[in-house]
């Protein structure tokens, strides 16, 4: 007689959607390896209830069997699969660390871009060097995408790294750009000083909107010209910016007076 | 008239961007963060141009294009693709979707607004030749 994860896996084949539905749950609750395999296939379902009660299944399960079933579904030909497999390595977090930071050095670029992009979700500090290594990847996406992250993950031993690609494609100094300006600090602040000098009016306008995120004195005060700028969209950026800080600090000293 | 295009896409910056390429351009933007929130807004207002991505939480651009083209409002609306996937696979989907263009990323100010123009002026045209013939088949109703 079978047992009943080996039941339930059975009645994975029903032609009956909710006796399908029902058993991915029932899967998941159980967290049983066995069921692994089974319920990464069901990512390819049709139904999107089905698709995403095996979702829900394999992020119950988690552990090394889920994340090697899941992973290679990053390859499928499906978005939603994909996308339902990007979700699952999404929450299971640190272990799925290494098997992702291994993905970065695949031959499709594809693959390199979805590892950095689940590995920014998890927010690891151990991508942090791997994110750096990428920055020279040989796909504009990847590398930008990289960039972009190193403004979350990173530290300051990523502005190096980001400035010396200062050079490259447009696209790429938009993402460096926001990255800097999230970690902020003397050295990324210079270079983003010089990068609004660039004859680009979208990097210009990044450098822009990279200072008024980094806030400081200093950053305001490098956005003053910009007030006047011949860009009516960058014009526009910078006046609400300082409209916004003047209200702030209008309001910090409110709150002063009234203590 | 000013054209109001929507853009779609999960990532901040991406959506900032290609806001800066259109309204460089003269569109008035809107922006959607994913693809149930671009339903939304565009249920909620009239739209000229959707820019969208693909890899999406939730609802990929895939299944968004196709859910625009089954309202009637937007049956014949400009739709530009704008993702790093691109296989030719891809390319078929997205237009099997009902997509009108499939731009790789990186994009280009060059890339989204001409081909934006390019959509909305044969539309225009497209538009203008339907109310042409209406006209004549009017005036020949007229005549007979």
């Amino acid at each position: 007689m079978p047992d009943r994860i080996e039941a339930l896996i059975d009645d994975l084949s029903s032609a009956d959607e909710s006796v399908r539905r029902h058993a991915l749950e029932d899967l998941g609750d159980l967290g049983d390896a066995r069921a692994v395999a089974p319920l990464a296939e069901a990512l390819a379902e049709p139904s999107a209830a089905i698709r995403e009660a095996a979702v829900d299944a394999l992020k119950a399960i988690r552990g090394e069997a889920t994340i090697c079933a899941v992973a290679p579904k990053l390859r499928s030909p499906v978005t939603a699969v994909r996308n339902a497999a990007s979700e699952i390595l999404q929450a299971i977090g640190e272990p799925a660390v290494p098997c992702l930071l291994r993905l970065l050095e695949d031959d499709d670029k594809d693959i390199r871009k979805y590892a950095v992009d689940i590995l920014t979700q998890i927010g690891s500090p151990a991508a942090e060097a791997a994110f750096i290594r990428v920055l020279s990847d040989r796909d504009v996406n990847v590398a930008s995408a990289a960039a972009e992250a190193l403004g979350r993950v990173g530290g300051p031993d990523s502005v190096p790294s980001l400035i010396r690609l200062l050079r490259t494609n447009s696209w790429v100094q938009c993402s460096v750009a926001k990255s800097l300006g999230q970690l902020g600090g003397a050295e990324a602040l210079a270079a983003l000083r010089r990068l609004t000098q660039d004859d680009d009016p979208m990097v210009v306008f990044s450098a822009v909107d990279a200072l008024i995120h980094a806030g400081c004195d200093e950053a305001f005060d490098a956005l003053l010209p910009f007030r006047e700028h011949p860009n009516r969209l960058i014009r526009k950026r910078v006046a609400a910016a300082f409209e916004a800080r003047l209200a702030a600090s209008a309001n910090q000293a409110n709150q002063t007076t009234n203590v | 008239m000013t054209t109001k295009a929507l853009v779609v896409d999960d990532s901040q910056m991406v959506r900032n961007l290609h806001a800066f390429m259109l309204q460089s351009g003269g569109f008035e933007v809107s922006l959607a963060e994913n693809g149930s929130e671009a339903l939304e807004k565009l249920l909620l207002d009239a739209y000229d141009l959707v820019v969208t991505d693909i890899n999406m939480p939730q609802m990929d651009g895939y299944e968004l294009v196709r859910s625009i083209r089954s309202m009637a409002p937007y049956r014949q609306t400009p739709i530009i693709i704008v993702s790093t996937e691109s296989e030719a696979a891809d390319k078929a989907r997205g237009f099997e979707a009902g997509a009108n263009v499939y731009v790789v990323k990186p994009t280009t100010a060059d890339d989204l607004v001409l081909n934006a123009e390019m959509l909305l002026g044969a539309r225009q045209a497209k538009n203008a030749r339907a109310e042409s013939l209406d006209g004549t088949a009017a005036l020949e109703g007229t005549l007979s």
